[in-house]
């Protein structure tokens, strides 16, 4: 998007949301049920399976109250926003708090004891809340056309494009590489992705794979392939030509969650796959980002180089 | 499904969940979050702690049980930070202009003209992580500068105080400077202010001559013109309640789409869709209503 259309949007949505805003109709929320709201919104599920597990969970109707207030009073925007940063800064997986025993005893030893061990087994790698909140962060719905699809809208587009880019980056290709059906899957995608981003671009001297079992993989599979392959296509290019932090974390976001449907998946692409796309990025998560969206994206062209 | 409170004769030790090593880690993030490593910070979180411990943990007892106990305790720090720099910085009224912009703009300012912390910085932190885009902060930063020139200038720079009320006190009168000379006074104030926030948001590199009176005529003119039309688009406007919050976070206050999408517990991918959608009926709006958006911005 260039800065004029990205001033206008700006300018058009503060005009519309200054003279959209009424009055509030509800109590303002607490502080607490801003936290609640926001765990809420991050938790992953709300179970009361367990004996003594209870679900901390806002009413639906309370939760839309809550809505309206955020979105009407600008002192409870200003809470809500402040809530938000908290939580970027500590990890959005700190919040996604759903679950907790009620053990709470008069001595208050008992519920000091749970959460610190709770607390223990959420930082150790591995630890079920970790990845169960690992894998909240990510998109966890395979809608991945839709993801790939704004993807390309937001950022498919360069201000100054080059007249002819075959390649911008010099990449020898491995001699000992034995293609699979996983790779005709990215292959696809990455051709997907070279005819959405324009004549402009293009990959020189790309072999199309062939590969003897193409029905070996699921369909959920084969999508995740594709979406990583058009993925790898704007990839490719943004990483030569530079892109801002929000390209860099969307991709990763969704590069994230399509390997998810690739866990099962004995192929060498999708071991790369996995290799290079981390699970539990906290620290440094907008340099990390780019630097695995990059990384794979050349590892994966290089596999189909003639 | 229901949500099921702690049951209200429990009691939850705070001051074991306080300090904890964890929880004073987390102080110590935010602090360094809001105000930088160093002295100030570790200031900030001694302050936090004596702000959740007061009066026998009286603030803690007021939690309800409908969060866990730790995101409450999360919450209570930030609004404890936001209480040590307004104690430790002043109180002064934002402009209500900035006000208008929302809290990153708010904060920025306090960072900015009150607390005096150097410009990149801010912006290292105000954009860790992608939370933010550096670009716009840096404008944003550019158009408060224009706006009060005497921004972050004071004779006062004291670290090291240990009755931080009666810092608070002192500070009030040294702080009035860091406002600015408050909105024009419009004959149209809500229209026309709006025009002239409209302005301002765009400017790449805002000028102080926005707000000098000849322009302010202009903005009055222009909501005179269209006073009746913005009404109409008032109306013609649907927004949902999430289209309102995600547009003022992202387009307004420059939040990235991302940790929008995360807080309101949306798709990595949705945010860009959301509001492009929105921002299509915002320019249908506009033209039902015989508004045209280029030259509202050009005219002023």
């Amino acid at each position: 998007m260039t800065n004029a259309n990205s001033n206008r949007d700006r300018a058009a949505s503060l005009l519309a949301v200054t003279l959209s805003r009424g009055q509030a109709t509800y109590a303002a929320p607490t502080d607490e049920e801003l936290a609640c709201l926001l765990a809420d919104n991050l938790s992953a599920e709300h179970s009361t399976g367990e004996s003594n597990t209870v679900a901390y969970r806002l009413d639906p109707t309370r939760k839309a109250q809550i809505m309206d207030s955020i979105a009407a009073d600008p002192e409870c925007y200003s809470r809500w926003v402040s809530l938000v940063e908290s939580a970027d800064t500590l990890g959005f997986e700190v919040f996604a708090d759903s679950k907790a025993t009620a053990s709470v005893k008069a001595s208050g030893g008992g519920f000091f004891s749970f959460l610190q061990e709770r607390w223990l087994s959420f930082s150790t790698a591995g630890g079920g809340m970790v990845a169960a909140a690992a894998v909240f962060l990510m998109l966890a719905s395979p809608g991945y056309d839709a993801g790939v699809n704004d993807l390309y809208s937001d950022y498919g587009t360069w201000e100054e494009k080059p007249s002819k880019l075959s390649t911008t980056r010099s990449l020898e290709k491995r001699s000992d590489i034995v293609w699979d059906a996983a790779d005709q899957s990215v292959y696809a995608g990455l051709q997907k992705g070279l005819t959405r981003l324009g004549d402009e671009f293009e990959i020189a001297n790309l072999a199309k794979p062939e590969a003897d079992d193409a029905s070996a993989l699921s369909t959920q599979q084969t999508k995740a392939l594709e979406a990583i392959g058009q993925l790898t296509a704007i990839a490719y290019f943004k990483c030569s030509l530079g892109a801002t932090p929000a390209f860099f974390e969307e991709t990763f976001a969704l590069m994230q969650s399509a390997k998810q449907d690739l866990s099962t998946l004995e192929s060498e692409t999708a071991r790369l796959i996995h290799s290079t796309i981390q699970d539990d990025v906290k620290e440094n998560r907008d340099s990390i980002a780019e630097q695995q969206v990059c990384e794979l994206s050349a590892n994966l062209v290089k596999r189909f180089r003639a | 499904m229901i949500s099921k409170e702690l049951d209200k004769n429990s009691t939850i030790e705070w001051p074991s969940l306080v300090f904890e090593q964890k929880f004073l880690d987390s102080v110590d993030k935010l602090t360094a979050r809001r105000f930088g490593e160093g002295g100030l910070a570790e200031e900030a979180s001694t302050f936090v702690i004596d702000y959740l411990s007061a009066e026998d943990w009286q603030r803690c007892n007021s939690f309800q049980g409908k969060a866990s106990p730790r995101t409450f305790l999360v919450s209570m720090a930030s609004n404890a930070i936001e209480e040590f720099s307004r104690k430790r910085f002043g109180r002064p009224r934002p402009p209500s202009w900035l006000q208008e912009l929302g809290e990153s703009w708010i904060k920025l300012w306090r960072s900015l003209c009150l607390e005096r912390q150097p410009l990149p910085a801010i912006i290292d932190r105000f954009c860790e992580g992608g939370f933010r885009v550096a670009d716009e902060v840096a404008k944003a930063a550019r158009l408060i500068k224009a706006r009060i020139p005497s921004c972050g200038l004071g004779a006062r720079d004291s670290l090291d105080v240990e009755d931080i009320d009666a810092l608070s006190d002192a500070v009030q009168s040294e702080t009035s400077d860091q406002c600015g000379s408050e909105t024009p006074e419009f004959d149209n104030p809500f229209h026309a202010e709006l025009m002239m926030m409209m302005r301002l948001i765009i400017e790449d590199e805002p000028k102080n001559e926005v707000f000098q009176p000849a322009a302010t005529a202009g903005f009055d003119d222009l909501a005179s013109q269209h006073g009746e039309k913005l009404e109409q688009l008032r109306s013609a406007l649907a927004l949902s309640d999430q289209e309102k919050i995600m547009l003022r976070m992202i387009h307004v206050d420059g939040l990235s789409k991302s940790a929008t999408s995360k807080a309101l517990g949306l798709p990595a991918h949705s945010a860009g869709r959301i509001v492009n959608e929105a921002m299509s009926r915002i320019h249908t709006a506009l033209q039902q209503c015989g508004l045209d958006l280029d030259a509202l911005l050009e005219s002023a």
